[in-house]
């Protein structure tokens, strides 16, 4: 038993930090690893409030489509406007051209590369404001289901 | 005196005997790591990462459009049907179809159920969607029919209701296959 000083009873008591740091760094490691896989990120799309979902369903990105309030990006590239709640931009009866358009080509693109059709290949992870209008929503998935793409992953916020 | 050590009257400063840099012939030198700012440091990073972490944890929803298809569709089945929810704007109307299974059973569960307090009532459409998924118990499918002031969050928390209902403590599966069909533009009679 160390005493130091004269007549004062204190002790000096060695704190071993290494245990602990190794502790934090592995905390540290999993949580950043499990947040960058969960992360959704698109680019303007910092106004988006996701609405709540009992789900447990796991994440499992594909295509991203976001719609904010200003324009309608896909995987954060804009590819539309938003101009008082309507779409911007040419319209072929029900489809909107530069939306279809990219979709098909991002579509001929993924077949190339995978060979053929793949899992994924027809999904796309939508993610727009709790608040936004189904008619701001309704053109963009008739569109998308017309490129080949009729199923969708509605994002929303775990409760 | 003799930087290398040896001779008698050296003093040694590297090596030889034992001092601050090591005891003789050894070249470890004894550093102290202070590990209280590290510790700082990824205190607040994994605070920083906990709060964001439980902020903002996304999920989905999985949903799909109709789509047109020259395939012939799968027979009917007596035990399972198609839910079909309309939206409009003070009201959920909740219909049944299949093309086999007697009308009058279809129109037992044809149901319109008014807002609550100014909010659609979702956990009143579970318990119906719970009352057909009983009489049909094969039935997965509801097919969601929004109006032009249907939003994103009141299609969410329809799936919500529609997906599961709690019964004795349990969960009980309703119908996890959604298809959100075309809007309807005017009050169309039914």
């Amino acid at each position: 038993m160390a005493m130091s000083g004269g007549s004062d009873n204190e002790f000096d008591v060695p704190l071993n930090l290494v245990a602990l740091i190794d502790v934090l760094t592995n905390l540290l490691f999993f949580l950043m690893v499990g947040f960058a896989a969960q992360q959704v990120s698109v680019a303007g799309a910092n106004d988006i409030k996701l609405p709540s979902s009992n789900t447990k369903a796991e994440i499992e990105l594909s295509l991203v489509l976001a719609i904010t309030k200003d324009q309608i990006l896909l995987d954060d590239l804009p590819i539309a406007r938003v101009v008082n709640g309507e779409i911007e931009g040419a319209r072929e009866g029900d489809k909107i051209v530069s939306i279809y358009d990219r979709l098909n080509t991002l579509r001929a693109a993924r077949q190339d590369e995978t060979g053929g059709l793949s899992k994924d290949d027809d999904v796309l992870f939508l993610v727009a404001d709790r608040s936004a209008p189904f008619t701001l929503l309704a053109p963009v998935m008739k569109t998308a289901a017309m490129a080949g793409y009729p199923n969708f992953r509605f994002a929303v916020e775990k409760q | 005196m003799s930087v290398f050590g040896g001779g008698s009257s050296g003093k040694r400063i590297f090596g030889g005997g034992k001092s601050l840099f090591g005891s003789e012939g050894s070249d470890e030198i004894m550093v102290d790591l202070n590990l209280t700012p590290l510790m700082d440091v990824m205190s607040n990073i994994l605070f920083f990462l906990l709060a964001g972490f439980g902020a903002a944890i996304i999920s989905f929803l999985a949903v799909s459009v109709p789509v047109q298809s020259d395939a012939p569709g799968a027979p009917p089945k007596t035990d399972s049907v198609t839910a079909n929810i309309r939206i409009m704007p003070d009201e959920y109307r909740l219909t049944l179809s299949n093309e086999v299974v007697d009308r009058e059973k279809l129109d037992a569960h044809r149901k319109i159920l008014p807002k609550r307090n100014g909010a659609y009532d979702n956990a009143a459409i579970a318990e119906l969607l719970y009352k057909v998924k009983l009489d049909f118990p094969a039935s997965d499918t509801l097919i969601i029919v929004p109006s032009e002031a249907t939003t994103y969050d009141e299609i969410i928390k329809l799936m919500d209701g529609a997906r599961e209902h709690m019964v004795d403590g349990k969960r009980f599966r309703l119908l996890p296959k959604v298809v959100v069909a075309d809007l309807i533009k005017s009050d169309a009679a039914e």
